[in-house]
């Protein structure tokens, strides 16, 4: 009798430790009964971390409807695309009916209530370093692989080390993404920005005191501004229409314009919080400031950094 | 005495069922495919859950909202071609949507710079919540504006259509130029809002109009003698012993308070206060109580059918349906315009 | 009236981001001077200065040409749906296709040619009366701005950027815009000029023109093919500004009569002036991103039309 007690008390424990509660960014507890397996990721971050740990999203977003595929393409063939990472089709993830939603807390905190209807819902900053890691250790857990997302993070430490130790540093750069007339320039807490720093490398962006949530995260410059400053290399992010600013007439006088040191980034590069775009990042951004030192990642073509006309 | 030879008994027949079987197949179609038995087991509450979310908090509110949205632009819209005696007037002419809009972008960028917006949790997107009240009083503001930068009580029609073009065209510019400055965050959300969309909208937008649609229902009902009489010229209208200034205004306040409560949930949607009191004139022209049910009822139905449309045409993405009233209303408008005597 | 223009001008090259004295002015001048403030001058104050006396010019020319020929004084390209045709024009394009950078002026002309007829057409019932043809315009250029915000609300992250161009403004401006709107605006504004008698006599009844043998229809036509051109040139640069062509031709108007030879270069000129000091307003706020052009224009020109309306409307009755 007591024997058999026991063995009910030993079989209840397992389906107990299933039960998960975490803490997302907004720091709401996100509780499931057994670790999720059917995620939609809303956002390129949770297909990136989940395609990292050898499984496959039940539902992912697009930036728009003109959009090319993105890094992960080929992996997501037949996963169904349910609108964009700020305006979800709250039908289609119905009908996906997935068991977690891994979204970008500033675009969905306002419609967290109808996605918690639908499933348990995490929002997750994604703007800095820190937030990645945390992003990375949070899904991990709630797909049941905290020590593999452990694992990946503690390796992507370890090649953020060797390269600050190998890259001789001294050289400073802008990441800009089209704003018309003035650019959009990162400030030092954005994820890509940090990278730069890690790499040795100035951010011409400079330092936010307070940020919140962290936004905002970056600012306009004018072109004279940035022409004082002379970064040497810069790094354009995606754009679907022509630059406007790079045919101002100032354009051609900085000195990353005038050595060749512009390159145009692929889009991954505005959302790198997960561990596959994080490590691309890294190694391509190492490889455009130090040529000799670095070599290219593995990319598709059209992924890839190109100098900039 | 009826060109087209239809009646508006016939009409008014045909449009109700007409806007059923609009919300119908609202119900029935959109980005997420599911069977006539679904539709109707999930109206009966026998469905599945997946069923049930989609015709209960997707589609029906969104439908019925488009319908109420419609229906209210439309009557603004033939209240205020009645009052200017101008067939080429609506709400977004005479800067009514304008305002709205201003002030809504106003207080979303307003709130995230100020301290008060961060503490109350308003980052950016969430201020969403509030833009109903904030278009709806821009919306008033501007009608006021308008309305006295027109000579209040010795206000002309004329007077009143051009003041308004004007107002309008600089209140979107200040807008713009709020955005420009001091709204570089929010350009992403702000811009789908001001094409006039009804994503995500749902049972609590619903609640938010229906007491503007009851005022507005009333108070075209408490008008529609006036309306009719303030179509005739001054001198008639005067010798009549019509108290001018007032009625004149009270019918502008009227169609204001419709436009505006349309502009607070869904955004400015163009074009169907314009277009569709032309279909009704010339489905029963001379009469304009039946005008109106009329307009107000086409209204409801270009809107729904717009919203349709945009929400299965680009499935897994979705066109705002202020850009679908305006390809199909253009045209339209075009058309009748050439058709008028 | 030239001492005006010369401290504007003066001003104009002085201003901006970075403030110049005139000492730094003389010494740029001569050639000396830092290599940052040699190229902020010479590279963008000085071509910019030009651009916005040129757009300014065109705008207001074609304005006057529009209200001049139809009699109407309400007419103007941003009224009557040319210049939001020829914006949406220039949008579509550069959303959609991906189109050599040259090609847009020559859309911005076919848009704005194309719903600049459509409006007039509509409006048309038995002659064309003023506010019909306001109303038909602001219809038209409603539609263009809704297949604008259509396009932007597709381009997600962008539609900023795109946004703001919708404003206007000539901020980054350089030689090569100005070498583009030369092209396009020149020749046209030129024309006008040297057809200036023709143009005097479309002004007064149409009767009065037959009866010296001339074309009337078809010399409207070709006006209004001038004031199109030159709008569109001047808003593939600058952008779509609003109501300089239609207030400088009244303002015009107060101070010499459009019988008058020099009226058209008159116009011209204040048209340039006007622009320059609303462009200067612009650069005033010192943030990053500039005031868009427009938005200036439309805060000074509203009121004064407003101002104009109530004139005449009392006048007439």
């Amino acid at each position: 009798m007591l024997f058999h007690k026991l063995l009910l008390c030993l079989m209840l424990v397992p389906l107990m430790a299933s039960a998960i509660t975490v803490q997302d960014d907004r720091g709401e507890p996100v509780q499931l009964s057994r670790p999720a397996e059917r995620v939609a990721s809303v956002s390129t971050f949770g297909a990136d971390l989940l395609l990292a740990l050898g499984m496959k999203p039940a539902a992912i977003t697009r930036f728009g409807p003109f959009d090319q595929p993105d890094y992960l393409a080929g992996s997501l063939q037949g996963v169904p695309v349910i609108g964009s990472r700020s305006q979800v089709n709250m039908e289609l993830l119905s009908e996906v009916a997935p068991d977690l939603v891994l979204a970008i807390r500033r675009y969905t905190e306002k419609d967290a209530s109808r996605f918690a209807e639908i499933a348990p819902y995490a929002a997750l900053n994604l703007v800095t370093l820190n937030d990645s890691i945390r992003a990375v250790s949070i899904a991990g857990e709630l797909v049941g692989r905290t020590v593999d997302a452990e694992q990946i993070n503690r390796s992507f430490q370890r090649q953020l080390e060797t390269y600050r130790k190998q890259a001789p540093g001294g050289l400073s750069a802008a990441l800009l993404v089209t704003g018309g007339e003035a650019p959009f320039i990162y400030y030092d807490h954005f994820l890509t920005a940090e990278l730069l720093n890690w790499l040795n490398v100035d951010n011409l962006g400079g330092e936010l005191s307070e940020p919140e949530q962290g936004l905002p995260l970056g600012y306009r410059i004018r072109l004279e501004d940035l022409l004082k400053q002379n970064p040497d290399v810069i790094f354009l992010f995606e754009s679907n229409k022509e630059r406007a600013f790079t045919q101002n007439p100032i354009w051609p006088y900085l000195k990353a314009v005038r050595r060749g040191q512009v390159y145009e980034v692929g889009q991954h590069w505005k959302e790198a919080a997960g561990p596959i775009a994080r490590s691309l990042v890294l190694q391509e951004m190492a490889h455009r400031l130090y040529p000799e030192l670095f070599t290219m990642p593995e990319l598709p073509e059209s992924l890839r950094s190109k100098p900039y006309r | 005495m009826n060109k087209v030879g239809v009646t508006p008994a016939v009409c008014w027949m045909l449009l109700p069922l007409a806007i059923v079987l609009g919300l119908l197949l609202s119900l029935s179609f959109g980005a997420s495919s599911l069977s006539i038995e679904q539709v109707f087991g999930a109206l009966i509450g026998n469905g599945n859950e997946h069923g049930e979310r989609v015709v209960w908090e997707l589609r029906l509110p969104r439908a019925v909202l488009a319908t109420v949205v419609g229906l209210h632009f439309a009557l603004s819209g033939c209240m205020l071609q009645a009052l200017s005696r101008n067939p080429l007037a609506d709400p977004g002419v005479l800067g009514i949507s304008a305002g709205a809009s201003l002030l809504a972008v106003m207080l979303v960028v307003g709130a995230s710079m100020l301290p008060i917006g961060t503490s109350f949790n308003l980052q950016g997107d969430q201020l969403l919540a509030w833009l109903p009240w904030g278009a709806l009083a821009g919306g008033i503001l501007a009608a006021l504006g308008v309305y006295l930068l027109s000579g209040s009580a010795r206000l002309t029609p004329l007077k009143l259509i051009v003041t308004g073009v004007v107002c309008a065209a600089v209140l979107n510019a200040i807008m713009t130029g709020v955005l420009a400055l001091w709204g570089q965050a929010h350009t992403e959300t702000l811009v789908a809002w001001l094409a006039g969309s009804l994503h995500g909208r749902d049972w609590h937008h619903l609640w938010v109009i229906l007491p503007w649609t009851l005022v507005g229902l009333i108070g075209v009902v408490i008008t529609l003698r006036p309306l009719g009489l303030l179509r005739l010229n001054d001198e008639q209208v005067l010798s009549l012993g019509l108290d001018l200034g007032r009625w004149r205004l009270l019918v502008l306040l009227v169609a204001t308070l419709l436009a505006a409560s349309a502009v607070a949930v869904a955004g400015p949607i163009g074009f169907v206060g314009l277009v569709v009191p032309h279909i009704a004139r010339g489905l029963v022209p001379g009469n304009l109580p039946h005008q109106l049910g009329i307009s107000a009822l086409l209204g409801a139905l270009l809107v729904l059918v717009a919203d349709l449309a945009g929400r299965t045409l680009v499935v897994p993405f979705e066109l705002p349906v202020g850009v679908l009233c305006a390809l199909i209303g253009v045209p339209a408008f075009l058309y009748l315009l050439k058709q008028q005597p | 009236m030239a001492a005006i223009s010369i401290i504007a001008v003066v001003l104009s090259l002085m201003m901006g981001a970075q403030a110049f004295t005139p000492i730094d002015l003389w010494r740029l001048s001569q050639g000396e001077g830092e290599l940052l403030q040699w190229i902020l001058f010479w590279e963008l104050r000085l071509p910019r200065t030009l651009l916005a006396l040129l757009v300014g010019a065109s705008l207001a020319t074609a304005g006057g040409l529009m209200q001049g020929v139809t009699r109407n004084p309400l007419a103007a390209p941003d009224l009557t749906g040319v210049v939001a045709g020829a914006a949406c024009m220039v949008v579509i394009l550069s959303t959609l296709a991906s189109v050599d950078a040259a090609w847009y002026p020559l859309a911005g002309v076919a848009g704005g040619a194309f719903v600049g007829v459509l409006t007039f057409v509509i409006a048309w019932k038995n002659g064309l009366m003023p506010v019909r043809v306001v109303l038909a315009g602001v219809a038209m250029s409603s539609m263009c701005v809704a297949v604008m915000t259509g396009l932007l609300v597709f381009s997600g992250a962008e539609a900023g950027e795109l946004f703001f161009w919708l404003a206007g403004g000539i901020s980054g401006r350089g030689w090569a815009q100005l070498a583009q709107v030369i092209i396009w605006t020149g020749p046209p504004l030129l024309l006008a000029m040297l057809l200036v008698r023709w143009f005097r006599v479309l002004l007064l009844d149409d009767a009065v023109g037959r009866s010296l043998g001339i074309s009337v229809s078809r010399w409207r036509l070709m006006f209004m093919l001038l004031a199109v051109v030159m709008t569109a040139g001047a808003v593939t640069v600058a952008g779509p500004v609003g109501f300089i062509g239609l207030v400088v031709p009244h303002i015009t108007r107060q101070l010499l009569s459009e019988q008058s030879v020099a009226w058209l270069p008159l116009n011209a000129v204040l048209g340039g002036l006007l622009l320059l000091w609303a462009d200067l307003m612009a650069r005033l706020p010192a943030t990053a991103q500039e005031v868009p052009l427009g938005v200036v224009t439309a805060l000074l020109g509203g009121p004064w039309l407003l101002l104009l309306m109530h004139k005449n409307i009392r006048r007439a009755g």
